[in-house]
């Protein structure tokens, strides 16, 4: 070990080379750890912000709704009969949406996303309430014209006055008295910005925005702690397939969507980031293995008559080849450490460029840690071996 | 040292006696360091024996040979072959990295070793910083580290000036007087005449007295 160390200081050009070029490999192996592990961390915090016990219902069955095609299914009437039906289903609670709707503060206009709903949207999505208060009860028991914005609607019409207590008009002929404001949720979201949106009492959005006192968009349920959602899932899917007089064989009008499925869309859309950046990983460290592989063998020729005097003062092949293989190792490893803090480095600058989400963890280094050694033990065997193999008679020429 | 006894080289015998200084000269070619290399353990036969202290090395497998040039030989080579990279105290332990048990105060040993060669203020110096007589003496002290029944030294003075040479000689007929054996592989007579004996290698046979059909070389320690 201590030979191993030895060596590897004296040749210290061969062993920067070699370090440099497995640092490299390592490096992206953890900018790839580093990102996938980013992407499920976005990935669960989006799920946290969902409600790791919530599902959302759409209306339409999964094929209607990829191609666009809207279905009316879910009725008020359904919100009611669920939270009967379930006792388990704490929050049931009606989401009616419009998107690109036209509001106006004063002079100010713009457009947003229209939610209506209840007193339990914000509860539903664990979404706290930044300033001012969340909709009450009788504010929509009573259908008043209130409403909680989010946080892009709040600076654009207001900037840095406090909206609560004025009055947005919606759609041109809704005035709607803003009673709080809901905290910022990191932008983009999928490509959709959660904080650009109003939520109405639901009664309001169906008479006086939709003209449609009978469908509704989507429910999202809140479960209590306990048994599995897949359990709630299915049972809630046979009540509402029941309750909509759905046929054996009929598909369902309906889309349940957990938290996750939500995760399985997001690893599936990083999927594609990490193959490209795990191929060009394992190739940078396949080809530094094999740069380690050849200075090694170099190094073999070169040092042959050390070899052979090691051989001549007693060493055995075996010490011969764990020689070669430690400083091997030496190098991958010293390489390993490098490459993280490169590949640290590289993940920082990253984000500056690109919307990518980095996480690191004891994982990346071990990830790495892991490879870079594989790599000095799967490359520094042939260069061991054919110096245990040299006959000392030939060495000591 | 019990028997050394080397059957080899067209069926030459020799013995070298425990505590001989024998000389084995010859010109290059004559087959001496084919006999010195199967001598030091470093090559085997491919055919006759070879016994030393009792055991038949030409039977031996390598692991075995390694230990056989680890705890009996000890090497002094005409280009010193220290390792460049590593300090005289370093080199002189390097035997010790391959034993089996190191027993304890290796590096007081060493330390000693490098006095008996005058070496002592230079333990911790890169070999290259030595001059050539001082580097075999490093040389040397590696050799004796294990405590060697023989000692194999080839051509020990072919770098060196006279008397350097001279020097490194004293110190082998010093380490021969209690009782190391040596043989010395040399081509110049001035040198083989600090040995004992001497014997002739030529087109690996032994000049003179043992060249007799089926010819054979016995080495007795």
């Amino acid at each position: 070990m201590r030979s191993a160390l030895y060596a590897v200081w004296s040749f210290k050009l061969r062993t920067a080379f070699c370090l440099f070029s497995v640092s490299l490999g390592i490096a992206s192996i953890t900018v790839i750890v580093a990102s996938v592990e980013g992407a499920y961390k976005k990935a669960y915090d989006f799920v946290e912000k969902f409600g790791p016990e919530t599902v959302l219902v759409f209306g339409g069955s999964e094929e209607q709704r990829a191609t666009g095609e809207k279905m009316k299914a879910l009725t008020l009437s359904d919100i009611k009969a669920v939270g009967e039906a379930f006792p388990t289903a704490i929050l049931v609670v009606p989401i009616a949406m419009k998107g690109s709707v036209g509001i106006s503060y004063r002079d100010v206009k713009s457009k947003t996303l229209i939610i209506g709903s209840t007193e339990d949207y914000a509860r539903s999505w664990a979404w706290p309430i930044e300033e001012g208060s969340d909709l009450s009860r009788e504010d929509v028991a009573f259908g008043k014209n209130v409403c909680l914005i989010g946080n892009q609607v709040a600076t654009t019409l207001f900037h840095d006055v406090s909206p609560i207590g004025k009055t947005i008009v919606i759609n041109t002929k809704i005035p709607c008295k803003v009673t709080g404001v809901l905290v910022d949720r990191s932008a983009s979201q999928m490509g959709v910005n959660l904080n650009d949106r109003i939520i109405i009492p639901i009664g309001v959005m169906m008479k006086k925005l939709m003209n449609d006192t009978k469908y509704i968009s989507a429910i999202k349920i809140k479960y209590q702690h306990g048994r599995s959602l897949k359990h709630w899932m299915a049972e809630l899917s046979l009540y509402l397939r029941n309750r909509h007089q759905l046929k054996e064989g009929q598909s369902d009008d309906f889309t349940i969507v957990s938290p996750e499925e939500i995760i399985k869309f997001l690893a599936a859309l990083t999927g594609s980031l990490v193959v490209s950046l795990g191929i060009s990983g394992i190739v940078s460290l396949v080809v530094s293995g094999f740069v380690l592989a050849n200075l090694f063998l170099l190094s073999v020729k070169e040092r042959t008559r050390e070899i052979g005097i090691r051989r001549a003062v007693g060493a055995k092949k075996r010490d011969i080849f764990n020689q070669f293989i430690m400083e091997s190792l030496l190098i991958t490893s010293a390489g390993g450490g490098l490459g993280f803090i490169i590949g640290y480095g590289a993940s920082k600058l990253l984000p500056l460029i690109a919307d990518f989400p980095m996480y690191f963890s004891w994982k990346a280094f071990a990830i790495g840690f892991a490879m870079s050694v594989a790599t000095g033990l799967v490359f520094g065997v042939a260069p061991a071996r054919s110096a245990a193999n040299l006959l000392p008679i030939e060495a000591i020429k | 040292m019990g028997d050394v006894a080397v059957e080899a080289i067209r069926g030459v015998s020799l013995t070298v006696n425990k505590g001989d200084f024998m000389a084995i000269m010859g010109t290059s070619g004559s087959g001496k360091t084919t006999l010195m290399n199967i001598i030091g353990c470093l090559d085997t036969p491919t055919s006759g024996t070879y016994i030393l202290k009792g055991r038949d090395v030409s039977a031996m497998s390598d692991d075995e040979l390694s230990v056989v040039r680890n705890e009996t030989v000890g090497f002094v080579f005409q280009n010193f072959f220290l390792l460049h990279y590593a300090t005289v105290i370093e080199n002189v332990l390097l035997p010790t990295l391959y034993m089996d048990t190191p027993p304890h105060g290796l590096r007081e040993k060493a330390m000693e070793i490098l006095r008996t060669v005058g070496l002592e203020d230079r333990a911790h110096f890169k070999p290259r910083q030595l001059s050539g007589g001082q580097q075999q003496r490093a040389a040397i002290a590696r050799a004796l580290i294990n405590d060697p029944d023989l000692i194999i030294c080839d051509e020990p003075t072919g770098q060196l000036d006279t008397k350097t040479a001279a020097e490194i000689m004293n110190i082998f007929t010093a380490l021969n007087k209690k009782g190391t054996t040596i043989i010395l592989v040399t081509h110049d007579s001035n040198i083989a005449a600090y040995a004992g004996n001497t014997i002739h290698i030529k087109d690996g046979l032994i000049d003179g007295e043992f060249n007799q059909p089926p010819a054979t070389v016995t080495i007795v320690a």
